[in-house]
């Protein structure tokens, strides 16, 4: 059930930080919940995440499942169709075999009328239509016969009786493998010829430095972070063109909103710690884009006994938000007192070095970091709580949150991450609770299951140091009709 | 942005970066001077460093346009350009072979 109280919306909005790795059915139970309660919110959460998703799979998801909970308003139906119809062909028709698999009684006419338009809509802008034929030519073949559309004579020829018109991208990707090198990389970079499919006609010939050039400038930006370890051994750190080509398209990835999730995967398989060095760089300037988040934050982290995992995960949650904020963050790790240290534009290597003599021992007084604050008169707007929750030492957070509140005039947001639970004690009191019972409101990511640090930034992300301001951002976000898709 | 300078990582930065900083280090080596007081040894070193990297990178930028570039008019030559060429390939190996 959803409560006023916005709390069910932060674990919808937390569900999405999830990666589920291809298992689209997890988006399910929260998901069609939240489609029943609210159709509304989830409308405008897959518009919101349309545009700043971090996790493709929620993409291709969510939009089916608002159309498998029955007959919904049209304007939400016409969003969660045309939103699948933004998908490149090969993840529309991961779409469309999701709704066959999960049901979608009320609108199977409407997804194939929406399958006819995706198709017809390239067919009559040739150069949509052939770079779709280009990069996905087993999907969009499957998804004219799966729908039984008629293609146009083009396409049928290209697609289906393999013909290569002349002077044609088809012909020249066929070609590649017979021209030289430089001509090679002349034609992929003039006729914009993808990555995975130039990689596909050059075979070996890939690895000489002539192409691998023009593969750089090819790459999206998922694609040269997932190859980053490819491209170390082919050279291009000691290559002055390669190494120029490298930069070139690092800056570019800074600029998209692709998932920050793979440069942290990236960064830690290559062993060059100058590539190392770059990645971690790119993963800064993604993490910066992806979340403005105002104020001055303060990060408390449980250093009581058995939380070891919480130092670790409290530094990374300090450093993210460091990147992402445009005020002050203060990490302050405690156990019965406060230790604080300033994260404010401190990295993650660099808070571990200032760290590193942090152990875990000792009671828990959650409250005594904010006490340490409020005594410094620091202001902040909002606060992440890396902990078990189980508080057994004075002060109570909550006791000291009500004195900040009061003496600031304001509630600023509180986040809880729960870490999977030390040994318990009988004067243990859970901060939920405490939180619960003084009435104050506490939204809490549920790390219990283990801290999947890839998926960090995105739960990082989607703080705020005004309790609905990210609810409001997801409401604000308009929806999508067909009709804009298709124009 | 002082400690980004005395901790200079270059692999980290863009050249964007590079330049921004170079300002910054600029300016502080003139107020320094301005004011008399010593120039810091690191000051001077990330200078340097910094010159010698956004140096570096235009280099190498020139070298990948230039490479990029010759691809591309490659992939553009006509049947005629292409066939001259061969032809003077042919040329050049049946002399070398007299």
């Amino acid at each position: 059930m959803i409560s006023e109280r916005g709390l069910t919306k932060n674990q919808i909005i937390q569900e999405l930080t999830r990666s589920p790795h291809g298992k689209l059915d997890e988006y399910v139970p929260v998901g069609q919940t939240a489609q029943t309660e609210e159709p509304e919110f989830f409308a405008h959460l897959i518009s919101w995440n349309g545009i700043r998703g971090q996790v493709r799979d929620a993409r291709v998801a969510l939009p089916v499942i608002a159309l498998s909970c029955g007959k919904t308003h049209s304007e939400f139906s016409e969003n969660a169709l045309a939103h699948m119809c933004t998908l490149d062909p090969r993840n529309f028709l991961r779409s469309l075999r999701f709704a066959r698999e999960l049901k979608t009684p009320e609108y199977g006419k409407s997804i194939r009328r929406a399958v006819e338009q995706y198709l017809w809509a390239r067919e009559t802008n040739y150069k949509w239509w052939e770079k779709a034929a280009v990069q996905h030519r087993s999907s969009m073949k499957e998804l004219y016969a799966l729908y039984h559309v008629k293609p146009a004579p083009f396409a049928n020829a290209i697609l289906f009786l393999g013909t290569r018109p002349k002077n044609s991208v088809f012909e020249a990707i066929a070609e590649l493998k017979n021209m030289s090198a430089i001509e090679a990389a002349g034609t992929i970079l003039e006729r914009k010829i993808p990555f995975l499919i130039a990689i596909g006609a050059l075979g070996k010939r890939a690895r000489e430095s002539d192409l691998v050039l023009a593969l750089i400038e090819r790459m999206s930006p998922t694609e040269l972070v997932t190859n980053m370890k490819r491209l170390e051994k082919l050279g291009v750190k000691s290559n002055p063109a390669l190494r120029s080509a490298l930069e070139q398209s690092l800056k570019k990835a800074a600029k998209s909103n692709e998932n920050i999730l793979k440069t942290t995967v990236a960064a830690e398989a290559v062993e060059d710690d100058a590539i190392r060095s770059k990645l971690q760089g790119l993963q800064e300037k993604q993490m910066q884009r992806a979340a403005g988040i105002d104020g001055n934050w303060l990060v408390l982290g449980d250093k009581s006994g058995s939380m070891q995992k919480c130092i670790e995960t409290s530094r990374h949650v300090a450093a993210m938000l460091a990147k992402m904020v445009r005020g002050q963050v203060h990490l302050i790790f405690f156990d019965i007192a406060p230790r604080h240290v300033d994260a404010t534009g401190k990295t993650y290597e660099q808070l571990l070095e200032m760290t590193k003599h942090v152990t875990a021992g000792g009671g828990t007084s959650i409250g005594c970091g904010l006490e340490w604050a409020l005594e410094r008169g620091i202001e902040i707007d909002g606060i992440a709580i890396v902990s078990d929750a189980a508080e057994n030492n004075l002060p109570l957070f909550v006791n000291v949150y009500q004195f900040y509140s009061r003496k600031y005039d304001k509630q600023v947001p509180v986040y809880l991450y729960r870490m999977e639970p030390g040994t318990r004690a009988l004067q243990d009191r859970d901060l939920a609770e405490t939180m619960r019972l003084a009435k104050f409101d506490m939204q809490e990511f549920d790390l219990r299951g283990g801290v999947d640090y890839y998926s960090m930034p995105n739960i990082v992300a989607t703080m705020r140091s005004n309790r609905y301001s990210l609810v409001d951002e997801i409401m604000a976000t308009p929806l999508l009709t067909l009709d804009k898709v298709f124009k | 942005m002082i400690a980004k300078l005395k901790n200079l990582d270059l692999e980290r930065m863009d050249l964007d970066d590079a330049v921004e900083l170079l300002t910054l280090a600029n300016s502080l080596r003139i107020t320094y001077d301005a004011e008399q007081v010593e120039v810091p040894e690191w000051l001077d070193t990330s200078v340097r460093e910094l010159k010698r990297e956004i140096r570096t990178r235009q280099q190498d930028s020139r070298e990948r346009r230039l490479k990029e570039l010759k691809a591309r008019r490659e992939a553009l030559a006509t049947t005629e350009e292409k066939r001259s060429k061969i032809d003077r390939e042919i040329e050049e190996l049946e002399k070398a072979m007299q």
